[in-house]
């Protein structure tokens, strides 16, 4: 089984490299991840990026020493967004890796066991998938207080679901495959079955998802900063840069625009990126790339 | 008296994959006559499949033809897409080997029929009237029942013989029969068999069929062709091909069926497996598994040639009459 | 079609089950509130009478099982409590700002859905050609833009820019004073409409198209990407190769057929994208200060007035469930497969 998968892998590979767009946008997020990694060394002015105030230079607008402007408290913008890449790469990283990490071992137990157990999660999955996230989100933060944190948490109690749902879906069409009725009988523990078996043939679309999740992730919690729910001031993160800089929008334009165009780049990198992945490993899309007869 | 339908001569096929070119039809030629049934046989992945497909022409993009099939005083690999609509399902139409799926689940079988009655015979006034006649023929006993229902509510033969009324909607000269009784029960497949040949007698048309079951072929066919790893081996009338067998890879497949044979012995088996389309055999394909095979057989192809007026076969070392016994 | 019947009946009863769970959740997460409701309620210069006042008549002197029960009949008789800081019953506050977002709600997703369908299958018939990819890209940068701040950039061009269209409200303070509407469903385009009022319809419409267009956005991208992935496959299909075989029209295999099979995953993104709508309003409203759903709610979040917050969540995902629980049982009305799971 080890062979099949890295052959499978191989040209996995091999059609990635081929593929520009997915080529492309995967440079756009190694580019933002190397931001992040390395933004005090990157930014121009790494204090500020974090928080420090310089009242003479505000509302400075692009300039080659500030390429994206000053905002209110006269900080350079260019930096603040380069400090907010590390919040938003982790918000992003926080919350898929939750709603995976909770959701696929659910998902797969539902759908191997089957029974009452498997109607017992999908109720409780759809009773959360049911919640809009943002309106979950809200409410939730409403009741625990604003905050990152909190924000990062009720999006990974939205979300787990999904992957609950996904997971199962593949353990119901794994299980039945003979190599795993062969283990059965040979007498293999059910949950090395489960473990060692049906997960690594249920990851593909689990993948897929979650790289296409990160952009969600990014943009959701944006969207809770924006209103206020999620990171507070000084922070850099986007969201609330976009929050505090719309009252300017019409004088100083750079103020909002440039945090908000941030935030789509990496959003859309994620979501091109997954698209591509997904079109590769789908194998109802490959097989018109790889006509068999 | 036998005037030729379909002429296939030379026909190369080959795909572009990204495991590199698979050669999958090789230099291969064979008519079909009018009002017969024409079998072709052979192994899965032999290549039974795509001719038909190059035929009706609906190979897949990456596909690279070259050859002729002469068909009513044209070449239809050098017809345009939109001249080859107007043959599909007017003058050539095919069934598929799944019957479940060649129906859409989602509209009822009527309105199906009737689409296909519109497409294909637009001057007929009443639609639903001709679907109705069609299933009749067909030997629907409840016509208006079968005509609104959901494909899905139908058995597998059932679903075959609606298929087969779309394919004659427009009353073609060429249905191609693409292993329309595998999925099929046994009682199913001797139906199916029978409707074929009161087609054959009612309307003219002339059959292509394809199919591993040899036994099928018996039943039905006029002449036979046969495949194996993109090469037609040996061809000629149905009898000629059973008894007078003169490929060994015939011979071998025909030894392989378990009729007549002591009970306890074991089947002949051809050792052996087709060899890779992607990196095929410079001599003859079946060399590798035949107990005949020579030098010049792995260095050279053998191509077709005459035997008697129909029957011809592509080997150095062909079986005489008289080396068989039955 | 007794199938389709009891598809239906097992559908309602598991809504009804999901809402269950929700509005106690609901109920719960109401009860983790640090803050203290009742000096909210009477504000921070109350006495202790009056906080102790408000603490009776907000029935937080029972015990925690009669308030959930009391909760639940409330529920019922539709009352969804008393937002703290105006005093008056959250279900008529929402109801009074609910028909605004509505608008937009519906009016975008309409363009999404016929727009997305157009998109969704063009790009499948053309795959792997330029235009594919063109529509791939839009599509997934639809999906991709965060909508609060792509309606900063439409306020910016067409308003700050261009000025030809207002930059934010549902009614200029023109048509207010000169050519007022009165208000029939709460739909202020139709009770223009309604009231002949053309000049005022005019100028309602030219407030809607921007939030509606950046609501839109999302929604299309998820209707074209799920309709074109479907459509692919569905031309894949064994059916679509028969019925070209067989001579069917080429109109009748790609409009009728192929499209019929691939609404499925549109209603399905739609469904999702309605999800969206509810709460990606709220953040569309409070850039156009749209006075709806979600500007009552942002307002409501930033008083902490959780009465208010939880209320709209309920409302908002009764909502999100009868939404889907239509799509569902549409679905099986015309996928006949549906009904057998």
């Amino acid at each position: 089984m080890k062979k099949i998968l890295s052959k499978e892998s191989e040209i996995t590979l091999k059609l990635l490299s081929k593929d520009k767009l997915a080529l492309f946008s995967l440079a756009i997020i190694l580019f933002f991840i190397i931001l992040a990694v390395f933004a005090p060394y990157i930014a121009p002015y790494p204090e500020e990026g974090e928080g420090k105030p310089a009242p003479e230079r505000r509302f400075l607008p692009p300039s080659i020493e500030h390429p994206f402007g000053t905002d209110y408290l006269g900080r350079d913008i260019l930096s603040r967004i380069i400090f907010g890449a590390r919040i938003s790469l982790s918000v992003g990283i926080f919350v898929v890796v939750c709603a995976i990490s909770v959701g696929t071992p659910i998902g797969l137990i539902a759908g191997y066991y089957g029974g009452k157990v498997d109607e017992l999660l999908m109720r409780a999955t759809d009773v959360f998938l049911s919640f809009p996230s943002l309106l979950f989100a809200i409410a939730l933060v409403a009741s625990l207080g604003p905050g990152l944190f909190n924000a990062m948490l009720s999006l990974a109690i939205t979300w787990w679901p999904w992957y609950a749902r996904l997971a199962r879906a593949q353990a119901v069409s794994i299980k039945e495959q003979p190599f795993i009725l062969a283990s059965k009988a040979i007498g293999v523990n059910d949950i090395r079955i489960v473990f060692k078996h049906i997960l690594p043939n249920s990851l593909t679309p689990i993948i897929v998802q979650g790289t296409m999740d990160m952009s969600s992730a990014i943009l959701s919690e944006a969207g809770l900063s924006f209103i206020g729910l999620g990171a507070q001031a000084p922070s850099p993160e986007w969201g609330l840069m976009v929050s505090t800089g719309r009252i300017y929008l019409l004088n100083y334009w750079w103020f909002p625009v440039f945090p908000g165009l941030a935030i789509f780049l990496v959003a859309l990198a994620f979501n091109l990126f997954g698209d591509c992945l997904r079109d590769i490993l789908d194998p109802k899309t490959r097989k018109s790339r790889r006509e068999t007869f | 008296m036998k005037e030729a339908l379909v002429e296939v001569k030379e026909l190369s096929l080959k795909f572009v994959t990204l495991e590199g070119v698979a050669d999958v039809l090789d230099d291969i030629s064979f008519t079909i006559y009018n009002k017969e049934v024409f079998g072709l046989v052979g192994e899965t992945g032999c290549g039974k499949s795509v001719t038909a497909l190059s035929i009706i022409k609906l190979l897949p993009k990456n596909s690279i033809v070259k050859g002729s099939i002469a068909f009513e005083g044209m070449n239809l690999l050098e017809l345009s897409e939109n001249d080859m609509k107007k043959i599909r399902g007017k003058k050539i139409s095919m069934i598929l080997q799944d019957p479940v799926s060649s129906l859409n689940p989602m509209f009822k079988v009527g309105e199906q029929l009737c689409d296909a009655i519109k497409s294909n015979q637009p001057n007929v006034s009443n639609a639903k009237a001709k679907a109705l006649e069609l299933l009749n023929v067909l030997g629907f006993r409840e016509p208006e029942r079968i005509f609104n229902s959901f494909p899905n509510e139908l058995s597998g033969g059932m679903q075959q013989r609606i298929a087969i009324a779309i394919a004659l909607t427009g009353e073609p000269k060429l249905l191609i029969a693409d292993e329309p009784t595998t999925a099929l029960d046994v009682l199913t497949q001797a139906q199916i068999v029978s409707l074929l040949k009161d087609i054959r007698e009612k309307y003219g048309t002339s059959i292509l069929l394809i199919t591993h079951n040899l036994g099928l072929v018996a039943s039905i066919c006029d002449r036979v062709g046969v495949m194996y790893s993109g090469q037609i081996v040996e061809v000629g009338l149905t009898e000629e091909i059973f008894y007078e067998t003169r490929h060994p890879y015939t011979f071998g497949l025909l030894q392989s069926l378990p009729y007549n044979k002591p009970k306890n012995d074991k089947l002949p088996v051809i050792l052996g497996n087709l060899p890779s389309p992607f990196n095929p055999p410079k001599g003859c394909r079946f060399s590798e598994r035949c107990s005949r095979a020579s030098e010049e057989c792995r260095k050279y192809k053998p191509k077709l040639y005459n035997v008697s007026q129909e029957h011809a076969v592509a080997c150095f070392h062909p079986l005489k009459a008289g080396d068989v016994e039955y | 079609m007794a199938s389709f019947k009891s598809y239906l009946v097992k559908r309602i009863i598991l809504a009804l089950i999901v809402l269950y769970f929700v509005v106690t959740i609901t109920f719960i997460l109401s009860h983790v509130v640090p803050s203290d409701p009742a000096e909210l309620y009477v504000g921070p210069k109350a006495t202790k009478e009056q906080r102790e006042r408000a603490v009776i008549e907000l029935g937080l002197d029972k015990p925690l099982y009669i308030q959930y029960l009391n909760y639940i009949f409330g529920l019922f008789k539709g009352d969804l409590g008393v937002s703290l800081r105006a005093h008056t019953p959250v279900l008529h506050d929402i109801l009074a700002y609910l028909p605004a977002t509505l608008e937009i709600v519906i009016i975008a997703n309409i363009i999404a859905l016929f727009v997305g369908i157009l998109f969704g299958t063009f790009s499948a018939l053309k795959k792997d050609h330029l235009e594919d990819h063109l529509i791939r890209f839009v599509s997934v940068g639809g999906v991709s833009i965060p909508s609060f701040w792509f309606a900063l950039l439409m306020q910016l061009i067409f308003f700050g820019v261009l000025g030809i269209l207002p930059l934010d409200g549902r009614v200029s303070t023109e048509t207010q004073l000169f050519n007022p509407i009165k208000v029939i469903t709460g739909f202020y385009t139709l009770d223009a409409l309604l009231n002949l009022n053309f000049p005022a319809f005019i100028d309602c419409l030219r407030h809607l198209i921007l939030p509606a267009f950046v609501l839109a956005t999302y929604p299309i991208g998820l209707v074209t990407r799920m309709v074109r992935s479907m459509m692919v496959e569905v031309l894949n299909e064994n059916y679509i190769r028969f019925a070209k075989a067989n001579g069917f029209k080429e109109n009748l295999i790609y409009y009728k057929y192929a499209l019929r099979n691939a609404l499925t995953p549109a209603l399905m993104a739609l469904g999702l994208s309605f999800a969206y709508s509810i709460t990606g309003a709220f953040l569309v409203e409070v850039i156009f200060s749209w006075p709806g759903l979600g500007t009552y709610t942002v307002n409501a979040i930033l008083e902490n007035d959780y009465p208010s917050i939880l209320g709209v969540t309920i409302v908002g995902t009764t909502f999100y469930v009868g939404v889907n629980l239509l799509l569902d049982i549409f679905q099986a009305y015309i996928d006949p497969r549906v009904r057998l799971k």
